[in-house]
């Protein structure tokens, strides 16, 4: 039985299933843009937060920590209650569909991604910011200047975010749906077909998830070993 | 406060008064009164942890004083954030160990033109070639010497052609070769209308290449240049004190065991035969070194194996007929001494 649903998952991978690509195209498209939208968000709230002054500054530092422990289904909880018809965002009418599921995912990320930017630009340099500031740039070119020579840190701290969201599972069940080809993403179609007890396609589906992981850790890996001015970390 | 344009024009390039800058409760910069004129050099001399970094990265816009207020060109800054922005376009720090970004060095002197949205290759080059890194122009900047570091920072703030170069300890890592190009470019610069300000703990260098001196010590301005220092000690001898540095005994009128001295090179008098005066001390040496600024000619002189600078006008050296190795003989007074330290 176990043998034959390994052999049926791999036959699943080669054949290119629709429902397998599916899977991995809805994951992927939806982990890519949360990634990209919480950098945009946690990048500068990360950099404000480890380089400002400011009252209550350790204050910011513990919530910023705290919400990278967020629990998925509270996230999706929040969401849905934001989305849901009789919510404040309900005449957008977004729940169960995949914008919904970005926004949830971007909600659940930003804070690990700004605490990881955190701790980056913390160790960064100081003579960084001032060497940009003394020739010239302003406060914002500064930053993204640290942030630059900074960038194998922060391209780790996306690839976690990355991470994270890919194998998430309670967002994407919540607000998602599990909506065959609109919004089933490997995570959800394992977990439905699972409890269907079609292992064969949670194999396949399964190994492919690990596949993607190992695909963008090993690039990031590789790219970090081509920066300029590589150093052993 | 109300100025005209005219006094702004004449105004010195930095006013610093009752400037106070602390680190935690410790007070590491206390400056009263200090003026940096426009289109010179100005050097800040004094020994390791004297404040010197300090004093240049408040002049820089990049420290805030605590307290005591910093007027450029007239203007007094206070520190609202778009103006640090608009002055730091036109003031520029080196810094004693420059960071390079990690890209080329033409990118690293490219960059504060980028800032300004100004693409101007030849003016890189321009920079690079005045600090001879040309042929460097492609390498990566994480893979220079300290010394090679240097100097590309100096070309990425020549780059810019500040109103005002900083540089803190320009010459600390860079080889014996290239010391003596970046001390030109430094006198190159300061005779334009560029105000320069170095930190450097040789005195020697900053008479050479200044005309204006400031001496800090423990964070405050110390009374007297700290040139021809001579470290010692004082012996009594038939009622008069000796101080006894090197092979010298050196009479002085001032303190009580002085344990280190000073001499303004202005104060000592250069000249082919012993002079019979009121001066209290006469030592015979040689010429070791001869230098020119644009206020004259400064001697290295060689009294029995203690260099001491001496400062002579272009007239005399030359009516004196001075060379390398001619044997000389100095001569100043007992109250020319200034003591630094005493028991």
């Amino acid at each position: 039985m176990e043998t034959g649903s390994f052999r049926t998952a791999l036959e699943l991978l080669a054949t290119l299933d629709p429902d397998v690509t599916s899977a991995l195209a809805v994951s992927l498209e939806v982990a890519a843009i949360s990634t990209v939208l919480a950098a945009l968000l946690g990048c500068p709230l990360g950099f404000l937060v480890a380089t400002r002054d400011f009252r209550g500054r350790w204050l910011a530092e513990v919530a910023l920590r705290t919400a990278t422990a967020l629990p998925t289904v509270v996230v999706g909880l929040v969401t849905y209650a934001l989305l849901s018809r009789s919510g404040p965002l309900g005449m957008l009418g977004l729940l169960y569909t995949r914008t919904a599921m970005v926004l949830g995912e971007t909600i659940l990320v930003t804070p690990l991604i700004a605490a990881l930017t955190m701790a980056v630009v913390s160790g960064a340099d100081p003579r960084i910011e001032e060497t940009a500031l003394t020739l010239g740039a302003s406060r914002t070119r500064a930053a993204l200047t640290v942030l630059a020579e900074m960038k194998r840190g922060l391209m780790a701290a996306l690839a976690t975010g990355f991470g994270r969201l890919i194998s998430e599972l309670g967002i994407a069940l919540m607000v998602g749906g599990n909506i065959r080809g609109v919004t089933r993403t490997m995570t959800t179609a394992i977990a439905l077909e699972t409890a269907k007890g079609d292992f064969a396609l949670a194999f396949a589906l399964g190994c492919l998830l690990l596949a993607v992981a190992l695909v963008v850790n090993a690039a990031v890996a590789a790219w970090s070993l081509m920066v300029p001015g590589a150093r052993p970390c | 406060m109300l100025r005209s344009e005219d006094t702004a024009e004449n105004a010195p390039a930095y006013s610093l008064r009752g400037v106070r800058v602390r680190f935690g409760s410790r007070l590491v910069l206390d400056v009263p009164v200090l003026d940096i004129p426009r289109s010179r050099v100005t050097a800040l001399v004094g020994p390791n942890g004297a404040g010197k970094t300090t004093l240049l990265r408040v002049l820089a816009f990049l420290l805030a004083p605590a307290e005591g207020v910093v007027s450029f060109q007239g203007e007094e800054v206070r520190g609202e954030s778009r103006e640090l922005g608009r002055l730091r376009r036109r003031v520029t720090l080196v810094g004693q160990a420059p960071l390079l970004f990690r890209s080329s060095v033409r990118a690293n002197v490219a960059y504060g033109l980028r800032a300004r949205g100004r693409r101007d290759p030849e003016q890189v080059e321009r920079a690079l070639a005045a600090v001879g890194m040309s042929a460097a122009a492609d390498r990566p900047a994480w893979r220079l010497s300290g010394g090679e570091a240097q100097r590309v920072a100096i070309a990425r703030a020549l780059a810019l052609d500040p109103d005002v170069l900083l540089l803190d300890e320009p010459t600390a890592s860079i080889d014996r070769h290239h010391v003596g190009l970046v001390e030109s470019l430094i006198a190159r610069l300061g005779s334009g209308e560029t105000t320069v300000v170095f930190a450097t703990h040789s005195a020697e260098q900053a008479y050479r290449l200044a005309h204006n001196i400031v001496s800090l010590s423990e964070g405050q301005l110390a009374p007297v240049p700290l040139v021809n220092v001579l470290r010692g000690e004082t012996a009594c001898e038939g009622g008069a004190r000796y101080f006894l540095a090197g092979g010298l005994r050196i009479e002085v009128a001032n303190g009580w065991r002085p344990t280190a001295i000073a001499l303004d090179p202005e104060d000592i008098l250069v000249s082919r035969l012993p002079i019979d005066s009121s001066a209290r001390n006469c030592f015979p040496g040689s010429v070791a070194r001869v230098e020119e600024d644009d206020r004259g000619v400064i001697l290295t002189i060689d009294c029995s194996g203690t260099a001491l600078l001496a400062r002579i006008t272009r007239r005399s050296y030359r009516e004196m007929e001075l060379n390398l190795g001619t044997q000389v003989f100095v001569t100043f007074k007992s109250s020319a001494v200034h003591v630094l330290s005493e028991v």
